[in-house]
């Protein structure tokens, strides 16, 4: 049975096929159009998976669309009901919108995929929770979803075993954590849904001032870590912006402009609102591994990005285990979505786990050289030990920045080391370089380690593995890799086993040379850029950036020996300021 | 010459009549928020509806609600869009 899971109109679209309860490939569908972000109807990505698969239209059995579209449209009247009049301007722009395309999901999809197929639909948190459990290792586990929205619920928790899963409570909107973050990512001037991550890595900067303020007028917070939002201080309900005068009053400051300069008061404010995020998630955890007995936990929905509440979910948390899903915001829906209609609807066994994250597109040697020769870009062919030796000597003795390009494209938001940027991670100086020079952001942002997890516990205060970046662990006290250490002492770090070989390889290289198993792996992207998909893609960015070295596959490139790149437009002007 | 023209003239009043689209579409969403969800707004409103739960907790109460989800799924409600 051939299964393609989709998720799209919101942000974040993807999609994802499943043969046999087996993944096969998936995809965000932004790599492809080059749109950060992209909410349009997977077209590319689907056309990748199919084409991975070796599948025509007429093979796949269902398509599962990653919510029930009706629901949340009834969400959304009985939100412009409850906020009338004020909801006017929110109305006049969405609804048209919904009545154009979002209301005939059939209909868009067909015209816009070019087939049909039998369609289904699951709850936007079920995708989630299918998303987390049935991939995860666990014979049965605990289940918790918290994001922004879906139909009503904002959160869900149940347990799963064997093949299925149940949800049994839920969080309705509006109360919500995931808008209540989106909500301080918007007062501190960044953008929703996209740059939730900056208020991340802006909290140790500051002291949590305020989150005694937050917790008095904003959220009403119980011991079971279910909570209510105040929504007298919030405008996502009815508006176009998140917060309203009354919030700005209360905290004492108005929203900050894009791209002005932190103050104190703004770094106190991202580590008290990442401090009440951390206290909800324990409080949750602690409710439901009271309630279930479970010892195992696995998360997904937006806010099981938050690697340092994951990091504390681990350290604090009663659960011994916790499986969080790498795509676990919307886009990880269209794999869930799939999972579901394989598992819990079609009552097929759990055939599937998900152990690495490399489930994009990849380019043989024989492709990556004929588009070098075609753009005429001098380059040397190395043996694959060969262009790791290089690669780990440019990297210690040049001090080079590297674009790595290996493999299989990551699902989900992280680079893991198959579209990296990598860099020498004892260097100080390679954190200011990679973000000024060539990431063009923030200075504030810290850089991930990538470490060979048979070292992680060495380095780092760890006892497990973080394959794909979602837990924050303290650096060992003695270890001086200060590119990857946050001002708190902290790093979000990612565990390297050989399911990147050449990527674990290099780092192996890298260590018997250094003595350091521990390298600077940051997105293979420029600020406001979707993560690279294609050689083409990864050599713009790195002739348009500070970049030394370019990997591709086998083929090394020296910034150097590259012609000028001669290009008509501003690719500045190409990507929006997250 | 003619056909670049044309097709200019074309251009043109494709863009003016998008325009017309777009204020004939503000006009009537704002009738129908005017018609349709206003009157029912009030209603609930003066009927002392809660329609997004937006009232506090009492002091011992939970936010958390039943889940509304099936314990088997089956493939009819899989096909359906609620």
């Amino acid at each position: 049975m051939n299964i393609l899971g989709l998720s799209c109109f919101y942000h974040d679209s993807a999609a994802a096929l499943l043969r046999d309860g087996e993944l096969v490939a998936a995809a965000h569908e932004e790599r492809f159009t080059r749109k950060r972000h992209d909410a349009s109807i997977p077209t590319e990505a689907v056309a990748y998976c199919l084409d991975e698969a070796g599948l025509t239209p007429e093979q796949i059995d269902h398509v599962v669309f990653y919510d029930k579209p009706l629901v949340k449209f009834e969400r959304i009247l009985l939100t412009y009901l409850a906020t009338f009049p004020r909801s006017l301007p929110s109305f006049s722009k969405a609804i048209p919108i919904w009545l154009k395309e979002k209301l005939l999901v059939p209909k868009a999809l067909s015209r816009e995929l070019g087939f049909e197929s039998d369609l289904l639909f699951a709850e936007h948190h079920q995708s989630h929770a299918a998303s987390a459990f049935l991939p995860s290792p666990f014979e049965e586990a605990a289940i918790l979803t918290v994001d922004g929205v879906g139909e009503w619920a904002t959160a869900t928790q149940g347990v799963g075993r064997g093949n299925h899963f149940e949800l049994d409570r839920e969080i309705r909107f509006p109360h919500s954590l995931g808008l209540l973050y989106s909500a301080f990512t918007y007062y501190l001037g960044f953008k929703v849904n996209s740059a939730e991550y900056k208020v991340m890595g802006a909290a140790p900067y500051g002291e949590p001032r305020f989150a005694d303020l937050i917790l008095e007028h904003l959220v009403d917070l119980r011991e079971d870590g279910s909570f209510k939002l105040n929504m007298k201080y919030f405008a996502f309900d009815y508006g176009l912006t998140m917060t309203n005068k009354r919030f700005e009053t209360l905290m004492g400051q108005p929203r900050r402009e894009a791209e002005s300069a932190m103050q104190d008061f703004h770094w106190d404010v991202a580590a008290s609102v990442q401090k009440v995020t951390e206290e909800i998630m324990l409080r949750i955890v602690r409710d439901l591994h009271a309630r279930t007995g479970m010892k195992n936990l696995c998360m997904a929905g937006g806010v099981a990005l938050n690697c340092v509440a994951n990091g504390r979910i681990v350290r604090e948390g009663p659960f011994e285990n916790l499986w969080v899903q790498p795509a676990a915001g919307d886009a990880g829906g269209a794999l869930g979505a799939a999972l579901f209609a394989h598992c819990c609807v079609h009552g097929q066994p759990r055939r599937f786990r998900m152990d690495h994250a490399y489930w994009g597109p990849e380019f043989d040697d024989a492709t990556i050289r004929r588009f070098l020769d075609e753009r005429k870009a001098p380059y040397e062919t190395l043996s694959r030990d060969a262009m790791i030796a290089e690669t780990a000597r440019l990297m210690d003795e040049e001090q080079a920045v590297i674009g790595w390009f290996q493999g299989r494209m990551e699902w989900g938001p992280r680079s893991l080391g198959a579209r990296s940027i990598l860099a020498d991670a004892r260097n100080e100086e390679n954190w200011k370089r990679v973000n000024l020079k060539i990431k063009f952001r923030e200075s504030f942002r810290p850089f991930a380690p990538a470490c060979l997890a048979e070292r992680a516990s060495e380095w780092f205060d760890t006892d497990r593995e973080s394959p794909y970046m979602l837990l924050v662990s303290q650096v060992r006290e003695g270890r001086h890799i200060p590119a990857v250490t946050h001002v708190d002492g902290s790093a979000r770090l990612q565990t390297v086993t050989d399911s990147q070989p050449e990527f674990c390889d290099l780092i192996r290289a890298f260590e018997t040379r250094t003595g350091c198993p521990v390298v600077i792996n940051t997105s293979f992207n420029v600020r406001g850029e979707p993560i690279v998909c294609t050689p083409e893609d990864a050599y713009l960015c790195f002739m348009r950036t500070d970049m030394d070295v370019l990997v591709l596959g086998n083929q090394v490139l020296r910034k150097q020996d590259q012609p000028e790149l001669v290009e008509d437009f501003d690719w500045r002007e190409k990507y929006a300021l997250d | 010459m003619s056909g670049g023209v044309g097709s200019r003239l074309f251009a043109g009043w494709m863009e003016i009549a998008a325009r017309f689209g777009e204020v004939q579409t503000l006009i009537l969403v704002c009738l129908m928020y005017a018609f349709a969800i206003g009157p029912v707004a009030v209603g609930a409103r003066l009927f002392g509806r809660d329609l997004l739960g937006k009232r506090g907790l009492w002091a011992d109460s939970s936010a958390w609600q039943p889940a509304d989800t099936v314990v088997r799924p089956d493939l009819e409600r899989a096909h359906r869009q609620f």
